[in-house]
C-alpha cells in the first residue's frame, strides 16, 4: 500500500499496517528530517525490519541527496531475513513503478559464510579461513604471483575480479548473502572481495555490530561511508556490552606462551631475512624514520592486524608522529615485546587478585622492565609494519601475539574508562590457579562515540530496550526522540503474572540466601509441574545460570518432581555446549511439532535467550527465575565507573540489566500478533513496582496488580482460564483496530491535524508561531493520546470477573508496602 | 685460573680481576657498586627485582633442579634458587656452602663470585633478567625527555641510539667502545640527567599522592552512599506513615499529595548525591587554583608586614620568652566566637545542668574550647632549645 507521512510517499509492501508500524514510521521520519540520533523501542514481532526498511528506502529514493543506509544486526540470520525482508520490499516497488534503477543492497559477513574456494571453503574455523584467504590474496601474494604465475598459489575467485569494472562488480539490485554466492560461482568470482569492493557503491549495507563498532575491522570496512549514511541498530538492547568487548581484551597464560613463541619465530624469520634480502628491512626502517604515515599507504585488505583502538583516538597524537626510535629496528622491537611478554607472564604469577588503573600499570612496567608508554602504544602499529615486511603468512598462528600487542596498545590508549584485573582463579574455591588478566573496558560510550561523531542520525532500536533514558546516559548521546511504542492487540494474547508466593505460602526468591532452600526449589518445582499439567505444548523456563540450574535439576530429581513432570512433558535441558544444545533445540521441536509438549529448561543470556524464537507452539509458556549477580571485580568495576562519571546508581543499573534479559527472554515465546502465551516471572522482586516498571512498555501494560502477586495454585486457574479463553475461535483478519488499511490511516492522519488545529486555536494565535517549531513533538503527545482509548478497550475486565479480586490484591499490596 | 674454561662472553674478563685482588663488598655494593662501569665486578649486572608493591613475585617452578647438587622440588619443597651475575643457577644451600668463606669461581663457567651478588629470578627467561639489568644501569644516564630535543625526530634517532648501545652491551658487541659512548654521553649531559632524575622523583612523589587522594575519594564516596541510603530509609518509613495517617482519615487526595511530593524530594536528593564531589576530591580541585591565587598575590608585593607573634607573619624570626598563660602572646592568635556548634561526637560529654546551661565535664563550654584552642597553639612562637 501506498500512503503519504507529511510530504513523503511510502511504499508499504503489505495491504495491511499495524498501528504501531505507523507511528514508528512517524517517529523514524521525524529523526531523519531532525538529523539526530534516537532510541525507539517496538515490541518483537510486529515487523519492526520492514517499517525501518520501507520507510528509510522511501526517503532515501524521494529525497534528493543521496544517502545511504547502514543496518547492523546481531546475528547471521537476522542478517539473512533482513536482507530477504529488503529483497521483498523492493520488488514491491518495482511492481508500485518506482524508479529504483541503480539501488544497490548487500549484506556482509565474514569470509567463512562466503568462500567458494575449493579447499579454502572447507576449513571450519572462521580464523583459520580468515588468514589463508590472506595468503592467497594479500597484495604481496598477488604482485608476486602476477609477475610470475605459479610461484605462489592464488585464488582464482579473487584474481577474476580483476577482469570487472570497479563499481560494478555486481549488477543493481539486492542480494541475500546465498544470491552473492550463487552470482560468484555463475561468473567465477569472489563474493566476499565482490561486496567489499562494491561498498562505497552501495546504498544498503546489512552487516553485523562489529563492523561499525569493533575498532579492530571498522577501520576497514567503515572508513570510506559517507557523513550523510544513516546508521540503523536493530536488536541493540546488548549494544552497551558489545561495545565494551570490542575494547576488552583477556589474556591467558597459554596465551602467552603462544605469544612467545610466535616472538621467537618472528626473530628466526628477520635473521633469515638480513642474511638473504637486508634491503627489504633497511626499506621499512627508512619508511618508519620518515614517518608512519606512508608507511600505512597500501593496507587495503589487511584486516585483523590493525590496532584495537579507534583511530579518532589514535590520531589525536599519531598524525604527525612517527614510531618511537627504541622499536624501529625489527630486532629491537622482537626484543621489546620479549621483555613485554616476560612482564606479563611474571605478573601472572601473583596468587592474588589485583585491580589496577592503566597509569598504575604502566608505572610498575617502566619500573621493572623500562618499558615506557609510547613505544607500547605504537607496538600494534609497528607488528602490523612489520608482518607486511616479513610477508608473513598464516597469520592466524600469530593470533595470540596480536592479542598480546593489542592490549598493550590499549593500556597505553586510553587513562580512563579502563581497568586492569588479574584473576588468578577461575572460580572461588579453585585450588590449581589459571590467571586471567583482563584489560576490560569500563566505558561503552568510547566504541560507540565514533559513529556518534560520524554520522548525522543513529537509530537505535530493539523490542526490548527499556528503561529508554539508559542508554543515551551510558553511550553518551543526546537522542531527539526516545519512543517506547504499545502493542495493541485485539485480544490478551499473551498473560504475564507474577508468582510470589508457592501453594505453601512459602516467598519464592532467587535472592542468593533462600535459593537453595528446598521449600523455594520445591515450589519451583510444582510451578513447572502445574504449568506442564496446563499449557499445551512447549514450555521454556529460564534460569540463571547454568551452575544453579544444574543444582536444581539434581535436587529436583531426587524430590520426584522430573518423574512427575515426564508424565506430561518431555525434559530437554541447554547446556554450554553449543552443538548439544542445537540437537536438543531440534528434538524439542520435534516433540512440540507432534503434540507431545516438552519442556526447555535454558539459562538467561545463554544461546537459547538471545537468538531462538520460541513462536506459537513452541512456546506456550515461558517461565523466568531471574537473573542472580555474582558479584564479580568486572561488573564491580563497571558500576562503579558508572556511578561516577555517569551518575547511574549500582541499583539503577542492575536492575536494568535484570530486566532487560528477563524482557529479552519472555519476548522469546511472542514473536507476532497471532502468537500467544503465558508469561510467568518466579521470584517475590517482581512484585515491586519499581523492578517492573523497568520492563518495556508493552509487557508492562499488561501486568495488572491483580496478577502481580500471587501464589502458584491462583497463578494455575488462572493461567488455565486463559488458555481455555484463548483457545477459543477468533477472527485473525479483523482489521480496524490492531491492523490497519489505509483508510484507517488516511482517518487518523485526518484526526491527528484536526486535534493539533484545534490544539493551536485554544492556545490563541500567538501560539501558532511556536507551535510550529515544536510540531513533532506535538505530534507525537497526540499520538499517545490517540491510544488511550484503544488501550482501554483492550483492557482486561472483558469476563474476566476479577474485580473483587483487583481490590483484594490492592488491599494486599498497601499492608505488603506498609509493612 | 687454568681450569676455567671461557665458554661465555662473561668469563672472557675473569683475569681482569683476580680474586686476591678483591675487597669483600659492603651491603651497599648490591645494586650500585656491582652496576657502576669499571666497577670491580666488570661488566656484570647483578639481577634481582626490587618491586615494593609486591605485583611481582619470584620466579619458581615445579621443575626446579640444583645444577650444582641436583636437589630438586621434591626432594626439598623450598628450594631456592638463585641467580649469578654470570647468570646460573644454584640453590641457596650450594651458595652458602661454596661462597660462605669467600669468592670463589662458579662451579658452571669459573667466573669469580661472591654469595652477596646473588640474587632472586623475577623472569622466566633469563635472558630478559640480564637485559633488565643492563636496561636499569643504562636507565641511569640515558634519561632524556622528549622535551629535552629541538624535533621529534631527534628525540627518535637518540632513542634508537640507546637501544643500540643497550643491545650492544648485551650481545657483548663492542664492549669497550660502547663503554666509552656511555662515558662520553654521562660527562656532556652530566646537567640534564641529573635534572631529570629529579624530575622523576618528584613526579613518582605526585603520583603516589594522587593515587593516595583517590583512594580517600573512594572510601568518602562509600560513605556518603550509606548515610544517603540510611535517611533515604528513615525518610521512607515517614512518608509511608503519614500516608497511613491520611489514609486513615479517609483524605485520599493528601495522601497521593505527601506521596508525590515525597518522591519528587527523593528524586531530588537522588540527583544531589550523585552531583556530590567528595571533598577531598574538592579540595584536590581547589587547592591548585587557591595556591596559584596566594602566589600571585604573594608576587604583587601586597602583603603586609604582620607583627611578629601573627600566624601570617613572615619576616624574621622573633622569638619571645615563655610567659604567664594568660599574658602569652599566643592569646592574639585566635578569636574565640560567642557562638559554636561542636560537631565533634564524643569529644565532650556536654550537659544541661539545672539552670539550663551546657556543660562540659563541669566546665563552661566556651571555656573548655578556649582551653582547646589555646594547647593547640601555644608555644607556637617559642624558640626551640638548642
Amino acid at each position: 500500500m501506498k500512503f503519504m507521512i507529511g510530504d513523503l510517499p511510502v511504499l508499504f509492501p503489505y495491504d495491511r499496517i499495524y498501528p504501531e508500524q505507523f507511528s514508528y514510521m512517524s517517529d523514524l521520519k521525524a529523526t531523519l528530517d531532525a538529523g539526530g540520533h534516537c532510541v525507539l523501542e517496538m515490541p518483537s514481532g510486529t515487523g519492526k525490519t520492514v517499517s525501518l526498511l520501507s520507510l528509510i528506502v522511501s526517503y532515501m529514493q524521494f529525497y534528493p541527496t543521496k544517502r545511504k543506509l547502514i543496518y547492523c544486526s546481531r546475528t547471521v540470520p537476522e542478517i539473512e531475513k533482513a536482507l530477504a525482508e529488503l529483497k521483498r520490499l523492493m520488488e514491491y516497488r518495482e511492481e508500485m513503478g518506482a524508479k529504483d534503477e541503480e539501488f544497490r543492497g548487500l549484506g556482509l559477513t565474514s569470509r567463512k559464510n562466503l568462500c567458494l574456494h575449493p579447499e579454502v571453503s572447507k576449513e571450519k574455523k572462521g580464523k583459520v579461513v580468515d588468514s589463508r584467504c590472506r595468503d592467497l590474496t594479500s597484495a604481496f601474494a598477488c604482485e608476486k604471483g602476477r609477475a610470475n604465475p605459479g610461484s605462489v598459489p592464488l585464488c582464482d575467485y579473487h584474481e577474476n575480479l580483476n577482469n570487472y569494472e570497479p563499481g560494478n562488480l555486481i549488477p543493481p539490485g539486492v542480494y541475500t548473502l546465498d544470491d552473492v554466492k550463487k552470482y560468484g560461482q555463475e561468473k567465477g568470482v569472489c563474493p566476499y572481495f565482490t561486496i567489499r569492493r562494491m561498498m562505497p557503491y552501495l546504498d544498503i549495507v546489512i552487516f553485523s555490530f562489529h563492523y561499525l563498532l569493533d575498532p579492530k575491522v571498522a577501520e576497514n570496512v567503515s572508513a570510506e561511508m559517507s557523513k550523510e549514511s544513516i546508521i540503523v541498530f536493530d536488536e541493540a538492547h546488548n549494544i552497551d556490552n558489545v561495545c565494551i568487548e570490542s575494547l576488552s581484551v583477556d589474556l591467558t597464560r597459554p596465551m602467552l606462551d603462544s605469544a612467545a613463541r610466535s616472538v621467537n619465530k618472528i626473530g628466526d624469520k628477520i635473521e633469515e631475512l638480513k642474511r638473504t634480502d637486508a634491503e627489504k628491512l633497511q626499506n621499512e626502517y627508512e619508511k618508519l624514520v620518515a614517518g608512519l604515515q606512508e608507511a600505512n599507504e597500501h593496507r587495503e585488505d589487511e584486516d585483523m592486524l590493525t590496532a584495537p583502538v579507534p583511530s579518532a583516538k589514535l590520531s589525536e597524537d599519531m598524525v604527525d608522529e612517527a614510531v618511537p626510535g627504541n622499536i624501529r629496528k625489527a630486532e629491537h622491537f622482537v626484543a621489546f615485546l620479549k621483555r613485554f611478554i616476560e612482564y606479563l607472564k611474571t605478573r601472572m604469577r601473583v596468587l592474588h587478585v589485583v585491580a589496577e588503573t592503566p597509569q598504575s600499570f604502566l608505572a610498575h612496567l617502566k619500573e621493572i622492565t623500562y618499558i615506557e608508554r609510547r613505544p607500547l602504544k605504537f607496538s600494534a602499529e609497528r607488528l602490523t609494519s612489520l608482518v607486511r615486511t616479513l610477508e608473513l603468512t598464516n597469520i592466524d598462528e600469530h593470533y595470540a601475539l596480536q592479542q598480546v600487542v593489542g592490549f598493550g596498545t590499549l593500556v597505553a590508549s586510553y587513562e580512563k574508562g579502563f581497568m586492569l584485573i588479574l584473576e588468578p582463579y577461575e572460580t572461588e574455591h579453585a585450588t590449581v590457579p589459571n590467571p586471567i588478566f583482563h584489560m576490560v573496558c569500563l566505558d561503552p560510550s568510547l566504541a560507540i562515540s565514533p559513529v556518534f561523531e560520524r554520522f548525522s542520525s543513529v537509530i537505535i532500536t530493539s523490542g526490548t530496550i527499556s528503561p529508554l533514558d539508559m542508554y543515551p546516559k551510558m553511550l553518551q548521546f543526546q537522542p531527539v526522540m526516545e519512543v517506547s511504542y504499545p502493542m495493541t492487540l485485539q485480544r490478551n494474547a499473551f498473560f504475564p503474572m507474577v508468582i510470589t508466593r508457592g501453594s505453601d505460602q512459602v516467598p519464592i526468591s532467587s535472592r542468593f540466601e533462600v535459593r537453595n532452600d528446598p521449600a523455594v526449589v520445591r515450589n519451583f518445582g510444582s510451578i513447572l509441574i502445574e504449568m506442564s499439567r496446563v499449557v499445551p505444548d512447549g514450555i521454556v523456563a529460564f534460569f540463571p545460570s547454568y551452575l544453579y540450574m544444574e543444582s536444581i535439576v539434581s535436587a529436583w530429581y531426587d524430590m520426584g518432581i522430573l518423574s512427575e513432570v515426564w508424565k506430561h512433558k518431555l525434559l530437554f535441558v541447554e547446556t554450554p555446549d553449543a552443538m548439544e544444545t542445537s540437537i536438543a533445540l531440534k528434538n524439542y521441536r520435534e516433540a512440540c511439532n507432534n503434540g507431545r509438549g516438552a519442556v526447555m529448561l535454558s539459562v538467561a543470556r545463554g544461546k537459547v535467550s538471545e537468538g531462538i524464537d520460541f513462536d506459537h507452539n513452541y512456546g506456550r509458556a515461558v517461565i523466568i527465575i531471574p537473573y542472580q549477580y555474582t558479584e564479580s571485580r568486572i561488573l564491580k568495576a563497571r558500576l562503579e565507573f558508572l556511578r561516577d562519571n555517569y551518575r547511574v546508581r549500582e541499583n539503577d543499573y542492575l536492575t536494568f540489566d535484570a530486566m532487560r534479559h528477563a524482557a529479552q527472554c519472555v519476548g522469546r515465546v511472542l514473536r507476532g500478533k497471532t502468537d500467544w502465551g503465558l508469561m510467568v516471572f518466579a521470584d517475590k522482586r517482581f512484585a515491586r513496582q519499581d523492578k517492573r516498571s523497568k520492563l518495556p512498555k508493552w509487557i508492562n501494560q499488561y501486568i495488572i496488580e491483580a496478577h502481580s502477586n500471587m501464589s502458584t495454585d491462583m497463578a494455575v486457574s488462572l493461567a488455565k482460564k486463559f488458555i481455555r479463553q484463548i483457545s477459543q475461535p477468533f477472527d485473525h483478519t479483523q482489521t480496524g483496530i490492531s491492523l490497519w488499511t489505509l483508510e484507517d490511516i488516511e482517518d487518523r492522519q485526518r484526526k491527528d491535524r484536526e486535534e493539533a488545529d484545534r490544539a493551536l486555536r485554544a492556545l490563541g494565535p500567538g501560539a501558532i508561531q511556536a507551535q510550529a517549531a515544536e510540531g513533532m513533538q506535538l505530534d507525537r503527545e497526540i499520538d499517545g493520546d490517540a491510544f488511550a482509548p484503544v488501550e482501554d478497550d483492550m483492557d482486561y475486565g472483558d469476563d474476566i470477573d476479577d474485580e473483587a479480586l483487583v481490590r483484594a490484591a490492592e488491599l494486599h499490596g498497601m499492608e505488603v508496602e506498609s509493612g | 685460573m687454568s681450569r676455567m674454561g671461557p665458554t661465555k662472553g662473561v668469563a672472557m674478563r675473569v683475569p681482569k680481576n683476580p680474586p686476591g685482588m678483591r675487597k669483600p663488598t659492603t651491603a651497599s655494593g648490591r645494586y650500585g657498586g656491582s652496576n657502576r662501569p669499571g666497577g670491580d665486578d666488570g661488566y656484570l649486572y647483578v639481577a634481582g627485582i626490587r618491586d615494593p608493591s609486591h605485583k611481582v613475585t619470584e620466579f619458581k617452578t615445579e621443575s626446579d633442579v640444583c645444577p650444582v647438587c641436583h636437589t630438586d622440588r621434591q626432594f626439598n619443597k623450598n628450594l631456592r634458587l638463585l641467580i649469578s651475575p654470570c647468570y646460573h643457577k644454584m640453590c641457596e644451600s650450594c651458595i652458602d656452602r661454596l661462597f660462605t668463606l669467600g669468592p670463589e669461581p662458579c662451579p658452571q663457567c669459573g667466573r669469580i663470585l661472591r654469595k652477596v651478588n646473588f640474587a632472586h629470578q623475577t623472569f622466566e627467561d633469563l635472558k630478559v633478567e640480564k637485559e633488565v639489568s643492563v636496561r636499569r644501569r643504562m636507565a641511569k644516564y640515558y634519561n632524556k625527555n622528549e622535551k629535552d630535543f629541538a624535533t621529534k625526530r631527534e628525540y627518535n634517532d637518540y632513542l634508537e641510539e640507546a637501544e643500540d648501545i643497550t643491545f650492544n652491551l648485551l650481545n657483548d658487541i663492542d664492549v669497550e667502545a660502547t663503554e666509552a659512548r656511555i662515558t662520553e654521553f654521562a660527562r656532556k649531559n652530566a646537567e640534564i640527567i641529573a635534572a631529570n632524575e629529579k624530575k622523576r622523583a618528584l613526579e613518582m612523589i605526585n603520583e603516589g599522592e594522587r593515587e593516595e587522594v583517590l583512594r580517600k575519594a573512594k572510601e568518602e564516596r562509600a560513605r556518603m552512599v550509606a548515610e544517603y541510603d540510611r535517611k533515604e530509609e528513615i525518610e521512607s518509613e515517614r512518608i509511608q506513615q503519614e500516608v497511613l495517617e491520611a489514609v486513615a482519615r479517609g483524605d485520599h487526595k493528601l495522601a497521593q499529595d505527601i506521596e508525590s511530593r515525597g518522591k519528587r524530594e527523593a528524586a531530588v536528593r537522588a540527583e544531589a548525591l550523585a552531583a556530590a564531589i567528595p571533598p577531598s576530591i574538592a579540595s584536590l580541585l581547589t587547592d591548585p587554583r587557591a595556591r596559584s591565587l596566594q602566589a600571585s598575590a604573594g608576587s604583587n608585593g601586597e602583603h603586609t608586614q604582620h607583627q611578629p607573634g601573627s600566624p601570617s607573619y613572615s619576616g624574621r624570626f622573633v622569638a619571645y620568652p615563655y610567659s604567664d598563660p594568660s599574658e602569652a602572646p599566643a592569646l592574639r592568635w585566635f578569636n574565640l566566637m560567642d557562638d559554636y556548634v561542636d560537631y565533634r561526637p564524643g569529644v565532650i560529654d556536654a550537659k544541661r545542668n539545672k539552670d539550663g546551661k551546657y556543660r562540659g565535664g563541669g566546665f563552661d563550654l566556651g571555656q573548655f574550647w578556649e582551653m582547646e584552642i589555646r594547647t593547640a597553639v601555644e608555644a607556637l612562637g617559642i624558640e626551640p632549645l638548642v
